[in-house]
């Protein structure tokens, strides 16, 4: 069936050289369509040299590549030692790229499409006249940021190691800690403009060969032209429409991807971003931190249900006060319910305006404070502190409880980053349902958040495994309550084992290595 | 069709029951005195019986329910049946319903329309069965987990209002009361019926299912009226929603009084519960129309909800109707039709699944 509307695939773009051209045997006509095709970018570098009396081209793009290794790989052998005796262009070309060792990566290209798309992912590509094949040769260079501590997630006793951008160095960062023979890693390039770099990575004795696959092919038939980050992929591999809780895991450390990794989840790196996917991610993950396997498990556990408690206050404690003021006051101490309508008295709105502006207002200053330059961020922090803060009470437009809640409900949502934006709009949701309807709208509310929730499977595991369904074994092992390193060292549990997975878990369907290797 | 495992339906069940128990009204079916401590076991006992005929269908048409049973027999016969157990649910749902909104406007929000209250309730529990069997199940063990705190801190903030002053040994002092009691609470059984319908969804041995909710249900219940007995005493007859009061007497330092978190516990799993039928009302009917035509999930559910609001509001708005309901209710006819006799009639005339059929559907499932 025709698609409607206008297609903005890569095919449909108009080059002024067709790109499945195949390469010509003169070295000119094939510069100058390889030109064309670039539409004569300023960083398309050609350069000429004559090599045992032949003809030759080097093209390269201009920032992608480490000159040193073009001077000492390509030029140098080139010209101070060319293959001698060959009787014309095209053996001695064989010979260059079957005797002279150049690179660890070299590649024969045909057409002029695979010529453009290797010099800009950093390959020299190497050109002959009289040969109608180039060679491709990997000298990637280009600029980037150093491997650093994470700027999200930071640990306290961890490795200081996060992602980078590149995504080769990722994968080394991820080997480096899996130094495992059934580590396999896969590349594929997705986006049909951006030719993102895109790496899968799993243990193939651990990881359940359906979601690789099904992974594997989700992202082959990514519709995107351009993908810059790994949040664009996020989308396209989550199984349902999850507006609000992800099934996809996001981190920035590798110790957490590789330990992920060993639990038989699939790894999604992608080049670009120090952000990479982990499918698939269960609720009670968020609540984990590297740290927590690093501490006592009594302290581990008692970090966990801070934050669990954290995570309950930030959603429904405004929306609890404005039902509880509204609807059942009954249920607040005395003492505390005479402060509350004392200060509530002397306010000009009622709770639940009151409690609504407020939270538009932190939410407001915490947009505007986050983009911002430090110098200006320290001014909104001034003006959020004191004017917000203080004079709002003290001119009788807030009451002071309100500003409490909402400042420390904003405490508490940042306890639990990865399920801020949640948080921040469930928030919205029970302030709005506690209005209208007190404690009976925020049970409402609540019931179909947890019949959301728990409807939720990522590729076959339920989402909010193993509570539910429940798994006594794993709940004790490793949720809320992490026991020591050496009763865990006794147990190994892969998410494949949860209770309520769709698939089997016997361990020989999972098992890969077989069917992959025949292929 | 979602798969659960029996010790998920089996939780799912208690959260039902107890939904159902808490918000009875005290009075009739709850009184001072031991006679609902016997009650509650020879009631379990009777359920058990009634359970048998249910029993002997799983154990004989292995991965069926009654009407799958019965639809390879004769199709019109196994509609029929459909039918005729659709409206035991129907009437299960319209009296939890109308409970359910009495109780809150008893306890929450006493100022809501009826009508509101049960567009809500039931837009709640349409989502509910919107999201499948296996949310409904996964959801009820956390609906469990909170009925088990709530209890726990009623017991530890009310320990010293434990009066065993209270009990004193007896049998059974008024059997006319023990009688109509333990008719009441063999008719508040509408787990039978969800059941019936779901025993196929259980993975493997549904059969447990009951071996663990029947056990567990009672204990628990024998627990909640020791609690009644040992706190109310002797004014257990005069208060209306027994645990709803004594929560209202807990003070846990957070809160001066538990009872709106009392409130929202029942609510949460009445709300289950009447999700997990509208989901039985759905499978009956996709398993019987299965062969002739697609069927629209959304639309379906959007029609039964309507349905189901109008019956609300005609019932709810008219005190005979409603009365009339709650006496039906209370004999537990529909229990014995739908949840014993239909599955008896099948056990005597269903056809098992061919053997060819059996491994079909297992390589359907394993796909």
């Amino acid at each position: 069936m025709k698609k409607r509307g206008a297609d903005f695939s890569e095919k449909q773009v108009k080059t002024v050289a067709p790109q499945d051209k195949k390469l010509s045997t003169l070295l000119d006509e094939t510069c100058t369509d390889i030109r064309a095709l670039m539409n004569n970018s300023a960083d398309l570098i050609i350069k000429f040299a004559e090599t045992a009396g032949v003809k030759m081209a080097v093209v390269t793009c201009e920032g992608m590549i480490d000159k040193s290794n073009l001077a000492n790989l390509i030029y140098r052998p080139l010209i101070s030692n060319p293959p001698q005796g060959c009787k014309d262009a095209r053996e001695l070309f064989d010979s260059i790229a079957g005797k002279m060792f150049i690179a660890e990566e070299q590649k024969q290209l045909y057409t002029c499409s695979d010529v453009a798309s290797a010099i800009m992912s950093g390959f020299a590509v190497l050109l002959c006249d009289g040969v109608d094949y180039a060679l491709s040769i990997g000298i990637q260079g280009y600029e980037h940021r150093g491997v650093e501590e994470p700027s999200t997630h930071i640990n306290l006793r961890a490795s200081r190691e996060g992602f980078v951008e590149v995504v080769r160095t990722n994968m080394s960062m991820v080997r480096r800690r899996l130094k495992s023979p059934t580590l396999k890693t896969e590349m594929i390039q997705v986006g049909e403009r951006s030719n993102t770099d895109v790496c899968i990575c799993y243990l193939t004795d651990r990881a359940d060969i359906r979601i690789v696959n099904d992974i594997m092919d989700k992202l082959k038939n990514i519709p995107l032209n351009t993908i810059l980050s790994s949040e664009f992929l996020q989308a396209f591999l989550e199984q349902s429409n999850s507006a609000l809780f992800s099934q996809i895991f996001v981190t920035e450390r590798p110790d957490v991807f590789a330990s992920k990794l060993y639990e038989g989840r699939i790894g999604v790196i992608v080049d670009g971003t120090p952000f990479a996917l982990i499918v698939p991610g269960l609720f009670i993950e968020n609540f984990h931190t590297m740290d927590d396997y690093t501490h006592r498990p009594y302290f581990s556990a008692f970090l966990r249900m801070l934050r669990l408690v954290a995570f309950i206050l930030a959603v429904i404690l405004p929306g609890l006060y404005v039902a509880l003021c509204n609807f059942n006051p009954e249920m607040l101490r005395s003492s505390l319910l005479l402060n509350i309508y004392s200060s509530i008295q002397t306010t000009a709105y009622p709770v639940f305006g009151e409690s609504l502006i407020m939270y538009i207002l932190y939410e407001i200053m915490r947009e505007a404070g986050l983009r911002l330059p430090k110098s200006v961020g320290h001014a909104v922090s001034i003006v959020g502190g004191l004017v917000i803060g203080e004079i709002t009470v003290s001119a009788g437009l807030m009451s002071a409880p309100v500003v409490l809640i909402i400042a420390a409900t904003g405490l508490c949502s940042l306890a639990v980053p990865d399920l801020y934006e949640s948080c921040m709009i469930m928030r919205l949701v029970f302030i709005l349902a506690g209005g209208a309807f007190g404690l009976y709208g925020i049970t409402i509310v609540g019931v179909m958040l947890m019949f959301r929730l728990c409807s939720k499977n990522a590729y076959g595991v339920p989402y909010m495994a193993p509570f539910a369904p429940f798994t006594l074994k794993s709940v004790i092992r490793d949720t809320f309550v992490r026991v020591d390193w050496r009763v865990l060292s006794k147990s190994d549990v892969t998410v494949q084992q949860l209770s309520g997975k769709a698939k089997s878990t016997n361990a020989k369907e999972r098992t890969i290595t077989d069917e992959q290797d025949k292929q | 069709m979602s798969r659960i495992s029996n010790r998920q339906l089996a939780i799912t069940f208690i959260a039902t029951r107890l939904s159902a128990e808490m918000i009875m009204v005290s009075g009739d079916t709850i009184r001072y005195g031991a006679d609902r401590f016997w009650c509650i076991f020879f009631a379990k006992l009777v359920v058990l019986a009634l359970y048998l005929p249910l029993i002997f269908l799983t154990l004989r048409f292995k991965e069926d329910n009654f009407l799958t049973a019965a639809l390879r027999r004769s199709r019109i016969y196994g509609v029929m049946l459909g039918f005729l157990f659709s409206l035991s649910l129907v009437a299960v749902t319209v009296n939890t319903v109308l409970n359910l909104q009495l109780y809150i406007a008893d306890t929450l929000l006493n100022s809501m329309l009826p009508v509101f209250g049960f567009l809500i309730i039931i837009a709640a529990a349409l989502y509910g069965a919107a999201k499948g069997v296996s949310a409904i199940t996964r959801t009820a063990i956390f609906a469990s987990s909170f009925f088990a705190v709530l209890i726990i801190l009623i017991v530890i903030t009310m320990f010293d209002n434990l009066n065993t002053i209270y009990l004193y040994p007896s049998f059974i002092e008024d059997g006319n009361y023990f009688f109509r009691c333990l008719l009441s609470e063999v008719g508040a059984n509408s787990e039978m019926l969800i059941f019936a319908v779901l025993c196929a969804n259980v993975r493997e041995k549904p059969n447990k299912t009951i071996l663990y909710y029947l056990p567990a249900v009672f204990i628990i219940l024998e627990i909640v009226n020791l609690i009644y007995n040992l706190i109310l005493g002797p004014y257990l007859s005069s208060v209306e929603y027994p645990l709803y009061v004594i929560s209202s007497m807990s003070d846990i330092v957070v809160f001066q009084r538990l009872d709106g978190i009392d409130a929202i516990v029942w609510l949460f799993c009445g709300i289950i519960k009447i999700a997990l039928l509208t989901a039985c009302v759905y499978q009956i009917y996709t398993t019987s129309v299965k062969q002739t035509r697609e069927v629209n999930k959304y639309l379906f559910l959007f029609i039964y909800a309507l349905f189901i609001l109008a019956l609300c509001w005609f019932i709810g708005t008219k005190r005979e109707y409603y009365d009339l309901l709650e006496q039906i209710m209370q004999t537990g006819a529909h229990i014995v039709i739908a949840g014993m006799l239909i599955p008896l009639l099948v056990l005597i005339t269903g056809k098992k699944k061919a053997k060819k059929e059996s491994e079909a559907a297992k390589i359907e499932e394993e796909n």
